[in-house]
């Protein structure tokens, strides 16, 4: 068998089998953390119980499970859909690195369809985080009050938290989306379609 | 374009045979692979000789038959692979480090800025210096590893530079310093490590160099 392959060609390939790596474990862990916070709340409640200190620390906690469940089904539909197209885009890289012509087809579809995931799944991770501030900034205000801690100072690494937090997720999205159209445009160059089956 | 044996295929690897300097005026006779053409070069490896048309297909003195030989051993198959893998992770660690590096800068400034309300709490810019200090020692193990990555995967697809592709590869390693990069620095390092001494990968690397 012939192993060499165009270099834009493995570009295309690492690109896909990278992002859609990455996209699968991200999918599978947000079900599974979200699966389990409620049984941890539960836990945490049951420790707490005769220890009314305790108890009142849970209680931002358990205001900000309330507001994340209201998002509870878009935010698995959005990881349903994570998964899958993760999934295709290391399918249609695996069948693209075998010279595969529905390879290029699969990796290009896929592509499209994280992009929109990942659109989508950013948005509603911005709004829930919008949702969920009040019950955020009680927690931190509740951890100054903790002996040995100062408010201020929790207020502030908490403001600037918040804020590297939303900049992160819109530069994280911009540079998926990036290389999401790098890998379309690697694997619709015509040398990659030149060299498949 | 098929390409006929040559005298490369009984060479050992990675050696120049005992032929004369590649210069026109001591060629003499055809063209090995065109019979009908003169000899103008000999291949610095094989001492094939060639025509204009086959010279203009070297690589560093090396002809074609030579280069695809070589390219067709072992390992060496996997360079390419390697080098597009490497500069994807050193991109990403670039990435890293630019975001720790700002992140780093705008926390340590908005903690430098608190009016503490504690008499026993430490300066607020005692804490910024030290959350500060921390993030960039932390984006300088992503940020090294990270130029260094780029360069020797770009330099990796034209089988250049191999001590700066091992070295590359060992420097991975500092992404400790951010945890989350270290694993796949050590994957990387494991596989760059076991292609890149490969014999037939440093004989390939030789033609080149």
């Amino acid at each position: 068998m012939d192993k060499k392959r165009p270099v834009i060609l493995i570009v295309a390939v690492v690109l896909g089998i990278m992002l859609g790596g990455l996209g699968v474990i991200t999918g599978c862990m947000g079900v599974f953390s979200s699966a389990i916070q409620s049984s941890m709340m539960g836990f945490q409640e049951q420790m707490a119980q005769g220890n009314p200190a305790l108890q009142a620390q849970l209680e931002p906690q358990r205001a900000m499970l309330e507001a994340q469940a209201s998002f509870q089904i878009p935010m698995l539909v959005g990881q349903f859909f994570n998964v899958i197209a993760s999934l295709l885009l290391v399918v249609g890289a695996a069948m693209l690195a075998a010279l595969k012509r529905s390879g290029a087809m699969i990796l290009i579809g896929a592509a499209v369809m994280c992009a929109l995931v990942d659109l989508f799944n950013t948005a509603l991770g911005l709004y829930m985080q919008s949702a969920m501030q009040p019950a955020l900034e009680a927690s931190m205000a509740q951890m100054g009050q903790m002996p040995g801690q100062d408010p201020a100072m929790m207020g502030a690494v908490m403001q600037a938290s918040t804020t590297i937090g939303l900049v992160m997720a819109i530069l994280m999205l911009c540079v998926k989306l990036a290389v999401y159209a790098v890998d379309i445009w690697a694997a619709r160059d015509a040398t990659v379609q030149q060299s498949l089956s | 374009m098929t390409i006929e044996p040559s005298p490369a295929e009984s060479a050992p690897v990675g050696t120049a045979p005992e032929a004369g300097p590649p210069t026109s005026d001591r060629v003499r006779g055809q063209c090995a692979r065109h019979p009908e053409r003169p000899a103008k070069v000999q291949c610095s490896r094989c001492g094939d000789n060639l025509c204009d048309g086959c010279a203009a297909e070297r690589v560093e003195g090396v002809c074609k038959s030579c280069l695809e030989l070589l390219s067709n051993r072992g390992k060496v198959w996997q360079v390419q692979w390697l080098a597009v893998v490497t500069m994807v992770h050193g991109g990403l660690l670039l990435l890293w480090a630019i975001g720790l590096v700002v992140s780093g800068l705008y926390l340590g400034v908005a903690m430098g800025g608190v009016e503490t309300t504690q008499p026993d709490a430490p300066p607020p810019e005692f804490m910024a210096g030290v959350f500060g200090g921390a993030t960039l020692f932390m984006a300088f193990g992503q940020l090294v590893p990270g130029v260094l990555q780029l360069a020797a995967g770009w330099y990796m697809l034209s089988f250049r530079y191999r001590p700066l592709a091992i070295v590359a590869f060992l420097a991975g390693l500092l992404s400790i310093t951010g945890c989350y990069c270290l694993p796949t620095s050590i994957l990387l390092a494991i596989w760059g490590l076991i292609v890149i001494f490969d014999r037939d990968v440093g004989a390939r690397f030789a033609a080149s160099a």
